[in-house]
């Protein structure tokens, strides 16, 4: 057992409402440099949707993540000999058109436009190249376009729909959409990271934020194409590839990144989990059925004896392995099972999990009877949802339908016991029943409410005390630089005139 | 000693030496620079016959020709376009490192044997007119497009000079067509010195560490006297299709990439837009 801590995420999606102020806190504090117009280190997808960039779950054409090929793991987008003939061009690498020109407006038009018949328009004007441009598409170009012919009815997660629920999901008035909202998953098995030619991205080993090296990347962009999820992305300006750090100055000093910290529907959680990097392998080669589950199974439970032994054997700290013990990840992913891994397929492994939502009933009303709640399965209206449990299972569990059907009973169980409780117009016992079914106990569902609902900041964000100095003194010493002239590549301070 | 006479003496050693060493270094200037072109008295080979030039020109006028031949001509100077136009065009290539001084020893040095009329011609004793043979205009034709290297490992004539008669693409067009250099150069006894000594500034260079040997030269001549009756060359066609080549290469190539990364991705949203609108609104 070679146990590892890993600052993992779980996204609540039952609770998202699609505002956009993640995106646009991320934007404020990282992104808004020249050649970073275009990088949405976090973005919010509406789906089905084709997402950023377009239709990036499609990985055909993009070519992201691992393979297994003759019982080997395999990148999907280069391999040695494969980067000896595309060492000049990468033929997997998105275009600006697959994300998008970003652009400003000509607003001093509108002061300095001479007098004439017309009042002064601003025109849109690239970033890129700071010509006027037509715009045809943006970050978030189908935000809440769910039903579009253009986008929505090519999510490459309707694989596997019948053309029946097709049509449910883009029907006029029935309309169902969600929001994804996404940032770098800071995978345990990065395909970036084994991409770099040049060693320029590492995963940190105290905590597994994935990080790209500004002074050894070499603009090779093969992470671009690799990471299946498009969360590296090239800065066209200073030439190299930068990506989500989950916040990590703002975490060393004990804050929640900022996406999570703004989040409106607080529907973001943070935590330590402790894992068996020695299974990853062993994991990664398993068929697409098993990975949910066998991915859940490389998440080691802190309250272990052995495990924390393991652990502090690794040097891990206390704190962190007591962390751990009280993160709301934990609890979501491993021990409520309602947290699921976004597109496992990739073999990535995936540290951000995602809630699956419920969704409205695919109801059909007969005469003029009311919606009846009194089915003889009180599940009923899972499999009737307006989303289809296929579409998510292929978001969420590699086309396999039971990870994400247990989440959803488990949540709706769990909102008719707190109805009984509250409202009182479903009586206990079936509620209780409910409960029993979806395998959940009324202290277990208590406990889903009070986190899902009545979270505080603690509550939602128990991050570790990083103890950077501890992960430094692994591989520097610190004295090193004591009396010199500082760290860093700092030539050293000099007078000047 | 005191200082003056220190310096008198120092002073006498300066100007005697380069007095001294004129007359031999303007032998020497006449052999290496100019004998593989001219003669005194020899009759014309490249350049014409120098013997009674200081009578028929001006010594402020030779020394400047001497100088900068191409400025004179250049300056619109009637007697060197004449002599430019009866030399077929040739110019007299500038002598790497000539001086005001160096071409005044050299006129001196050409009135000085004109007048005594040593006949003897300038160059090296005149080469045994043997009728060229067939295998030596053949080792030519390999020496010249490098099929044989050369001795000393110059290179190919082929790489800068063209000439009539090559197989397939013909030479390259950086010096200048060698077709009819036989006649231009006057003959064995020209080319010969011409190419012991190459004067023009790229090919010295070229040659001066690598020159040719006294069988390469044979060769070299045979394979131009050699040579089909010479007309005035044309070698458009031939550049022309070597374009032609060049674009059909150029489109193979492109073709054979298309093949080879014919899975790369070009883009999808575009595509998804332009698929919907050729669907039409429904």
């Amino acid at each position: 057992m070679n146990v590892r801590s890993q600052v993992a995420m779980v996204f609540h999606l039952d609770k998202c409402i699609g505002c956009h102020t993640c995106s646009v806190a991320c934007k404020n504090i990282w992104t808004d440099r020249k050649g970073a117009e275009y990088m949405w280190w976090n973005n919010v997808e509406t789906k089905p949707g084709t997402g950023y960039p377009t239709r990036w779950e499609d990985q055909e054409d993009y070519q992201g993540g691992w393979e297994v090929v003759g019982g080997k793991l395999r990148l999907k987008s280069t391999s040695k000999s494969k980067i000896v003939f595309n060492i000049f061009h990468n033929p997997h690498m998105p275009s600006m058109d697959d994300y998008y020109q970003p652009w400003t407006y000509d607003y001093e038009t509108l002061f300095n436009a001479p007098e004439g018949e017309d009042q002064p328009v601003a025109r849109p004007i690239s970033k890129v190249t700071g010509e006027l441009v037509q715009i045809e598409s943006g970050p978030n170009w189908d935000d809440d376009l769910g039903g579009s012919q253009v986008y929505a009815d090519n999510d490459p997660n309707l694989e596997g729909l019948s053309e029946e629920q097709r049509a449910q999901l883009s029907s006029v008035e029935r309309l169902v959409m969600f929001y994804l909202p996404r940032i770098c998953n800071h995978c345990l098995n990065p395909s970036c990271v084994a991409s770099c030619p040049s060693g320029a991205m590492y995963k940190r080993g105290e905590d597994g934020i994935v990080l790209v090296d500004q002074n050894r990347c070499r603009a090779w962009r093969s992470c671009v194409s690799a990471c299946p999820y498009k969360k590296v992305y090239y800065n066209w300006f200073a030439g190299k590839a930068e990506k989500c750090i989950l916040c990590y100055p703002r975490l060393e000093t004990g804050q929640a990144p900022a996406c999570f910290h703004s989040c409106v529907g607080r529907i973001r959680y943070l935590g330590v989990l402790l894992y068996d990097a020695d299974r990853i392998e062993e994991v990664a080669l398993k068929p697409d059925s098993e990975l949910a589950e066998a991915h859940r199974s490389l998440i080691l439970d802190p309250h272990d004896p052995l495990v924390a032994a393991a652990a502090r054997a690794n040097g891990i700290d206390e704190a962190v392995i007591e962390s751990a013990r009280k993160s709301p990840v934990y609890k979501f992913v491993k021990e409520w099972g309602l947290a699921l891994p976004p597109h496992v397929e990739y073999r990535t492994f995936p540290m951000l999990f995602y809630v699956p939502p419920l969704s409205p009933v695919m109801s059909t009303r007969a005469g003029s009877e009311a919606i009846s709640h009194g089915s003889p399965s009180l599940f009923h209206d899972i499999d009737e949802s307006r989303i289809p449990v296929q579409y998510l299972a292929n978001l969420f569990g590699a086309g396999e339908e039971d990870g994400v059907r247990y989440a959803l009973r488990k949540q709706k169980a769990v909102r008719w016991w707190r109805r009984a409780r509250t409202v009182g117009d479903v009586d206990e016992a079936t509620a209780l029943r409910m409960l029993d079914e979806a395998d959940c106990t009324p202290e277990q569902a208590e406990a889903i409410y009070q986190l899902t609902t009545l979270c505080s900041f603690e509550e939602r964000f128990v991050i570790p005390p990083m103890h950077r100095e501890e992960a430094i003194a692994m591989v520097q010493d610190p004295r090193e630089a004591q009396a010199s002239m500082g760290f860093g590549f700092s030539t050293g301070t000099g007078r000047s005139i | 000693m005191s200082m003056t006479k220190r310096i008198g003496v120092l002073s006498l050693v300066f100007l005697w030496f380069p007095a001294a060493t004129r007359a031999q270094s303007a032998a020497d200037d006449y052999k290496k620079s100019c004998a593989m072109c001219h003669t005194i008295g020899g009759g014309p080979l490249a350049g014409p016959d120098l013997a009674g030039m200081s009578d028929r020109r001006e010594r402020s006028w030779l020394i400047r020709f001497i100088v900068d031949p191409q400025a004179v001509v250049g300056s619109g100077d009637t007697t060197a376009k004449a002599m430019v136009d009866e030399y077929k065009g040739m110019i007299m290539p500038a002598l790497p490192g000539m001086t005001h001084e160096r071409a005044a020893a050299l006129v001196d040095y050409v009135r000085e044997r004109s007048s005594g009329k040593s006949d003897q011609p300038a160059s090296s004793p005149k080469r045994e007119m043997n009728p060229v043979t067939a295998e030596d205009v053949e080792r030519g034709r390999e020496l010249f497009v490098g099929v044989q290297p050369l001795e000393a490992h110059g290179a190919a004539c082929l790489a800068c000079h063209d000439t009539k008669g090559l197989e397939s693409m013909g030479g390259g067009r950086l010096g200048p067509n060698l077709t009819s250099v036989y006649e231009r150069l006057g003959g064995r006894q020209g080319l010969e010195s011409w190419l012991s000594a190459p004067p023009t500034p790229l090919m010295s260079s070229l040659y001066r560490t690598r020159p040719l040997s006294a069988r390469e030269i044979t060769a070299f001549i045979a394979f131009f006297e050699a040579r089909p009756p010479r007309e005035a060359v044309s070698t458009g066609m031939r550049h022309g299709a070597f374009s032609m080549l060049g674009l059909l290469g150029t489109g193979l190539l492109l073709g054979v990439f298309h093949l080879l990364w014919r899975g790369r991705r070009r883009g999808v949203r575009a595509k998804l837009v332009q698929a919907y609108r050729l669907r039409g609104v429904q």
